[in-house]
């Protein structure tokens, strides 16, 4: 665990409890689901235009399913970009979390904590 | 000559090719697929601003994960826009293209409603030519070993003769026979009498009182387009594979020839589901005269004067064509009960007769296919498809009319014949083997009403194999038996 983190928490008195990884955790997997889908459904549903049309409004449809395929992938990088973050703070709550644990075990481990609202379950 | 088809009719407006109706259900597809994931990002994003996660402190995290799919919500939002609004354009060219093919029409019809009398008019000339071509070939065809005038002149028009705008030309002509005959016999109609009487009588209205005529000169022995009565014969049976597709069901409608069966028919399911598909070949013998032969000429026009609401008080001539008669008899013989699921399939004059079935209300038709038949008038009933296939280059379709439009009636185009090229038949564009291919490219096809009749071919086979019986049918030309009502 990052000492920051602890430290953070003994500030803002926040602290982490199984019930928040759990639900975090939750959360991860609906979003790996829905990456999980997207990364795979993207390429081949916003494909270009296999016809044969020769025009100008053939060249603007290529150039608007061109601009769809940019959304789709901007919003599958932004999710990739949440998975990376989601994973990130749950690790360093895992981590948080067993360190709390570790100190309310050993309750005079740490001055500085002593003051912090470390009773497992509490926000 | 071109491997695009052009899709129209089914209630629809729009006319377009495949490939665009194609893009515009992939974009449909694309609309459901991005709501669903921007559902599933919702619920992800207020999840996880209801947890209220600590802050991160890595120096890296540049954007909380809420925050991070928020973002992503706005991207698939933006997509959900682009994929409508694509959809849309492609929509509106269909209704556009569609507009203008209307328009076009409309230009024909109203130059043919003027210029027919006219035409009318200076007709006698040009009808005594034809009659003359017409005798000749029935004279020449008996004593005559080389090629009859009208074959010499068939022969030296082809070009014409599978020209589009010249079917383009017969489509038109075929629902203004009327006012062309009343210009022929310099009849007194005022203009927009004869224009207004024209609106309402289009090709099967033509065609039925042609027959009335034929009828009457038959009670004084012509058989000129005189039908008569019908028997059919079962000519092989053996076990048959489910056909897969639209391409299966063209490959297995009868050929054609002198003596082959003109009619097929499968049955699928167990004893008590029968299931049934019956094909229709088509038109083997061109002449006039009804011969022995029911699929013919004569049988081709009882098949488009019976969409006449007219036709049902026509006294004189047989109610029915030899062929559509024939293949009842051929489907009552096989055991096809009037509640069984039944899809019909028919080339040419088959192809009038298919439809016939599938309007008819007393059977359970589930579907016809028509492989360049004059369908485009023939009566439809909710629920039952129609799929048209037709060459912009077959005149034979054309024979038909315009029709009236039809949301069971799904036409698909496709242009078969190379600008410039000879070929050996007289209307190549009208062969079954060109449909059979153009059949098989519709099998490609991502298009939702294409797609679901191919659907209906499963359903009826069930995936499994079948029984197949050929039929002959051949018409009575006994003295007695001029009139086959």
């Amino acid at each position: 665990m990052d000492d920051a983190d602890l430290l953070f928490a003994a500030l803002t008195g926040r602290s982490v409890t199984h019930e928040l990884v759990d639900a975090a955790r939750r959360h991860l997997v609906m979003l790996r689901s829905l990456l999980e889908e997207v990364q795979g459904t993207v390429p081949r549903l916003a494909a270009p235009s296999s016809s044969s049309w020769r025009s100008i409004t053939a060249d603007r449809y290529a150039e608007g399913l061109s601009d769809l395929h940019v959304q789709l992938l901007g919003a599958r990088d932004r999710l990739v970009s949440a998975e990376c973050s989601l994973s990130d703070r749950i690790r360093r709550m895992e981590g948080q979390l067993e360190a709390q644990e570790a100190l309310v075990a050993q309750p005079a481990a740490s001055p500085l904590l002593q003051h912090a609202p470390l009773m497992r379950g509490a926000r | 000559m071109s491997d695009e088809l052009e899709i129209s009719g089914g209630g629809s407006t729009a006319v377009a090719t495949s490939d665009l109706f194609t893009e515009a259900a992939r974009l449909g597809a694309v609309e459901a697929v991005v709501s669903d994931w921007i559902s599933r990002a919702a619920v992800i994003r207020r999840g996880l601003e209801s947890l209220g996660l600590p802050e991160g402190t890595s120096m890296w995290e540049r954007i909380s994960p809420d925050e991070a799919v928020g973002f992503a919500d706005l991207s698939l939002d933006r997509a959900l826009d682009r994929a409508a609004s694509l959809r849309t354009s492609l929509m509106e060219a269909a209704e556009r293209y569609g507009a203008t093919e209307r328009m076009i029409d409309g230009m024909w019809r109203l130059g043919a409603t003027l210029a027919a009398p006219g035409l009318g008019f200076l007709a006698p000339g040009f009808v005594a030519g034809g009659l003359l071509a017409a005798g000749g070939q029935a004279v020449f065809s008996k004593v005559w070993p080389g090629p009859t005038p009208l074959a010499s002149w068939l022969a030296e028009h082809r070009d014409l003769l599978s020209d589009p705008a010249f079917v383009r030309l017969v489509r038109v002509a075929a629902d203004h026979a009327d006012e062309f005959t009343a210009g022929a016999l310099h009849a007194p109609i005022p203009g927009p009498l004869l224009s207004a009487l024209g609106a309402s009588v289009g090709a099967p209205e033509n065609a039925s009182v042609l027959l009335g005529v034929a009828g009457v000169l038959g009670l004084a022995g012509s058989r000129v387009l005189v039908d008569g009565p019908v028997r059919v014969e079962r000519s092989s049976t053996r076990t048959v594979a489910p056909p897969s597709g639209v391409g299966d069901l063209a490959d297995r409608v009868p050929s054609g020839g002198a003596d082959a069966a003109q009619i097929r028919i499968e049955r699928y399911g167990d004893g008590d589901d029968p299931r049934w598909i019956v094909y229709v070949g088509g038109t083997v013998d061109f002449g006039l005269v009804a011969g022995e032969q029911t699929h013919d000429m004569t049988s081709n026009l009882h098949g488009v004067a019976d969409d006449a609401g007219v036709d049902a008080v026509r006294i004189a001539g047989a109610v029915s064509g030899a062929g559509e008669r024939a293949v009842r008899e051929a489907m009552d013989d096989a055991g096809v009960a009037p509640g069984d699921p039944l899809l019909a399939v028919g080339h040419s004059g088959g192809g009038v007769i298919a439809a016939k079935l599938a309007a008819d209300p007393e059977l359970n038709v589930v579907g016809a296919l028509s492989l360049g038949g004059p369908v485009a008038s023939a009566p439809t009933r909710d629920g039952v498809p129609l799929l048209s296939i037709e060459h912009d280059e077959d005149l034979v379709p054309a024979t038909g009319g315009a029709g009236h439009p039809s949301d069971e009636r799904v036409t698909v185009s496709r242009s078969v014949l190379e600008p410039g090229c000879e070929y050996e038949a007289a209307l190549p564009a009208h062969e079954l083997t060109r449909y059979r291919a153009t059949a098989e490219l519709v099998d490609d096809e991502e298009e939702a009403r294409l797609r679901e009749f191919r659907a209906l071919i499963g359903e009826v086979t069930g995936g499994t194999g079948g029984a197949r019986s050929d039929w002959i049918a051949t018409r009575d030309l006994s003295p007695s038996t001029t009139d086959g009502r």
